[in-house]
């Protein structure tokens, strides 16, 4: 097992390699200058040539690079940011306990509605209790997330006043956002939870235990369920994952100084330092959280577990 | 036993989580805004206000940056020698007087002796030379200081700043010039601009600075004018406006620039004062004259009769900017008049200098690149139907500012939609149309205009220290350039600001001032 564990950690190494250069060539293409971002357009092309001179723009390009991997990979160096001049690792560490925070209260918002809904749609099969539930998840899938945060905030911020509109200083600051993220996805887990359940509950096991005599409520929960949850635990992973950068448009909706703001932000200005380190480190955390979703199978199956222990 | 294990590192993880979202504890030094409401009496019913800012602060540093987000703090927490209003009339700040030698090449400054920085330290003739100094280095500041041959401290409160050649603007551009403290700079090093340091002089100073998320500024309590009636103010960062137009409407926010498509709900709520700002920004297109077929002088005239402003102002901005003839407006700019020549709308006219330019079927003119910001693409969209509409062809390209800005400046474009702010004398034109100005979109190479002339009037504006005289020279520069049919003046933009009910607010033109704020 452990074997298992250190051949996936240095896996990430040359994906995180693969990363760093195919995300340091599309801003090299991008049209622009750091400088002339920074300085604005009223700044002297004389200023603009300097202050493109001084933050290393003028030199060739895979000398740039070069020398960016080798500081990342040697040094843990990402650099100055363009814009603020300061280490980029300095915003990015701000930026990560937000964004880990807000993914982590969405994902849990996500299964803690989506998977208990997925069970009950499952075993209820073409009743009401079934229809309503999908029904309602392919809607919650089709909607525009922006849409969706949209009519949160007027709701519950601007007509109903008890929710704040922006902001994560406080618990309150944090609901809005949670629902924003996470609903979209609890409706993902519920159809997941559904279709693995309906699998699961038609095994010849699970038609032992009933025959048994077991009470239907330990054969769905403790028999069914812990098989069914197998590729929910993957999915679930996966959309932790995605949450980490990408909750964009649900941190510039509600003004949440996460990593994916922080992105999008560094993207617009051109400031390649911080793109780079942004996205270095959401690759480094989403190849991170997909191990752990690995282990987790482990853990869950012993089939498994035995075979990472061959 | 491993599974348990396993699950407590869980555990122990999640747990770690969800403390560290637990909200601050209260600041013990006490300087934190209260934000709350009290009732009755007659104190102010509120000791701070809340602001948003539409983008990241990118810098503390006044002589790095002149982005508008952080001009709308450093309006609050630097000052320069003098504030200039709306009708270019200069009010002393750090210096009270000046004179000005007989042949207008040196100005001398009396500074106040009462002003602090926000640090405690006085404010003296060295920091004056330092800040000065400072910005002739600054590629940002540079052009307002650029004439400037050197500064010196002639005592300890009195500053002599000689120019290369005399040069009237001077006193307009040296209040874009703020004074910091040259001990604050040189302690912070590199790190000023991203550190608070109490460098500024202004009616607030910044206790707290993050420029992804928030700014906090506390009112000076040794300002040489008196504390500011409001004692706190909150800046904080957001992005996407529709999410701060809700903010502003619970009342988590108490000012705010509404975007225009909002404009009639807000400004009929009771709740909220609301006022259409006007300002000197301007939004145009530069047709080259020195490109394909915009060599043609009839094409340009023609492009210039195509353009209906009314049209493109109820497009592009709800009907709430105000038509623009000139590109430099005759109300507020010293040198600007509304007597000079100007194209007005007419499709007929347009369509006659189209035969005359030897198509009257039509023409395709080529490229017109446009800023993707804010309400540009609504103006290039509409003008390329105006022009479609009399038979000029063209392709609208859009792109960042900064992308483009690089190849403008070099004359690398056919036709281009953008605008900018002038600050408040008819000087400021050079930067888009001298000949010399390596900021200039307009420099009149490779066309039969005599850029030397342009440049020779320019320059006898700026040195003529007479009033009237300086005015008949813009005008006849003015007349000239306008002539060229290059610029395409389209609207003057006015910023729609409202603001809670009970806050009294002065706005100046392009800006407002904490200062004269205050609670009813």
């Amino acid at each position: 097992m452990w074997k298992y564990v250190i051949k996936r950690l240095l896996l990430i190494i040359p994906i995180l390699l693969g990363v760093t250069i195919l995300i340091f060539f599309v801003m090299e293409l991008s049209p622009g200058d750091p400088a002339s971002t920074i300085l604005g357009a009223g700044a002297t092309q004389e200023a603009i040539d300097m202050l493109n001179k001084e933050l290393g723009y003028d030199r060739p390009m895979l000398t740039r690079l070069g020398s960016y991997i080798a500081n990342v990979f040697l040094k843990g160096d990402f650099g100055n940011s363009y814009r603020s001049r300061l280490p980029v690792i300095d915003s990015i560490v701000v930026s990560i306990p937000i964004s880990l925070r807000v993914a982590f209260f969405a994902i849990t918002f996500a299964a803690v509605v989506g998977i208990p809904i997925g069970v009950l749609s499952a075993v209820k099969q073409y009743s009401l209790l079934d229809t309503i539930p999908t029904v309602t998840s392919l809607f919650l899938s089709a909607l525009p997330g922006f849409w969706l945060g949209m009519m949160l905030l007027y709701l519950f911020a601007l007509k109903l006043g008890i929710l704040p509109s922006y902001g994560v200083e406080t618990w309150k600051g944090f609901i809005l956002p949670t629902i924003s993220l996470g609903l979209p996805y609890a409706a993902q887990e519920m159809r997941f939870t559904r279709s693995s359940m309906l699998e699961t509950i038609r095994s010849d096991y699970v038609r032992t235990a009933r025959a048994k005599g077991a009470a239907e409520r330990r054969v769905i929960w403790r028999h069914a369920l812990k098989n069914a949850l197998l590729p929910v635990i993957t999915v679930t992973g996966t959309i932790f994952a995605a949450m980490l950068g990408g909750a964009v448009v649900t941190e510039s909706l509600y003004s949440i100084p996460g990593l994916g703001s922080l992105l999008v932000t560094s993207i617009k200005i051109k400031d390649t330092p911080t793109v780079m380190g942004c996205t270095f480190v959401l690759a480094a955390m989403c190849s991170l959280v997909l191990l752990v979703v690995d282990l987790l199978y482990a853990v869950v199956d012993p089939r498994i577990k035995a075979k990472y222990s061959k | 036993m491993k599974r348990k294990l396993f699950l407590m590192a869980v555990i122990t993880l999640i747990l770690s989580l969800l403390l560290g979202c637990a909200p601050k504890a209260p600041d013990p030094t006490g300087s934190q805004p209260t934000g709350s409401k009290p009732t009755g009496g007659d104190a102010p019913s509120r000791d701070s206000v809340n602001l948003a800012l539409v983008g990241v602060v990118s810098s503390l540093d006044p002589s790095t940056t002149a982005l508008t987000v952080d001009l709308e703090l450093f309006h609050q927490i630097y000052e320069s020698f003098y504030y200039v209003d709306d009708f270019s009339v200069l009010h002393p700040r750090l210096a009270l007087s000046h004179t000005i030698s007989e042949d207008g090449t040196v100005y001398t400054f009396k500074m106040r002796e009462d002003a602090l920085f926000h640090n405690g330290e006085p404010v003296t003739a060295d920091d004056a030379v330092f800040s000065f100094e400072l910005a002739m280095q600054s590629g940002v500041m540079s052009p307002y200081v650029g004439v400037v041959e050197k500064v010196e401290k002639v005592d300890d409160h009195t500053v002599a700043i000689t120019l290369k050649q005399a040069y009237t603007p001077f006193l307009t551009n040296s209040v874009q010039i703020s004074i910091i403290n040259k001990k604050a700079y040189e302690e912070a090093g590199e790190k000023f601009g991203s550190t608070i340091t109490g460098a500024g002089t202004g009616p607030y100073k910044v206790i707290s600075y993050d420029g992804n998320t928030k700014v906090e500024l506390e009112a000076f309590d040794k300002y040489y004018r008196g504390e500011a009636p409001i004692k706190y103010a909150t800046y904080t960062v957001m992005s996407d406006v529709s999410s701060g137009l809700i903010a502003f409407e619970s009342g988590e926010l108490d000012f705010y620039a509404v975007p225009t498509a909002n404009w009639d709900e807000i400004s009929n709520n009771k709740k909220f004062v609301s006022r259409l700002n006007p300002t000197s920004h301007i939004s145009y297109m530069l047709l080259n004259p020195a490109s394909g077929l915009l060599q043609n002088e009839d094409i340009r005239y023609a492009v210039q009769y195509a353009i209906d402003r009314d049209a493109i102002n109820l497009l592009a901005y709800e009907g709430l900017a105000v038509p623009a003839y000139h590109m430099m407006h005759p109300d507020y700019i010293f040198g600007a008049t509304d007597d000079t020549f100007k194209f007005t709308y007419s499709p007929e006219k347009a369509k006659e200098h189209l035969a005359k330019a030897g198509y009257p079927n039509g023409v395709n003119i080529g490229e017109i690149q446009y800023t993707t910001a804010n309400y540009f693409p609504k103006i290039a969209q509409t003008i390329h139907s105006q022009l479609a509409a009399v038979g000029i062809e063209c392709e609208i390209v859009g792109g960042q500012t900064s992308d483009l800005v690089t190849g403008w400046r070099a004359g690398e474009f056919n036709a281009l939609i953008s605008g900018f702010n002038a600050i408040l004398d008819y000087d400021y034109y050079t930067r888009y149309t001298s000949p010399a100005v390596s900021t200039s979109f307009l420099k009149y190479q490779n066309t039969d205009y005599d850029a030397d002339w342009v440049l020779e009037m320019y320059n006898k504006g700026a040195a003529e220290l007479d009033p009237e005289k300086r005015k008949e020279i813009y005008e006849e520069l003015e007349n000239f350039i306008a002539g060229t049919a290059c610029y395409v003046p389209v609207f003057f933009k006015s910023l729609p600001y409202a603001w809670d009910a009970d806050l009294n607010v002065e706005l100046d033109l392009n800006y407002y001032y904490l200062y004269e704020w205050s609670w009813n």
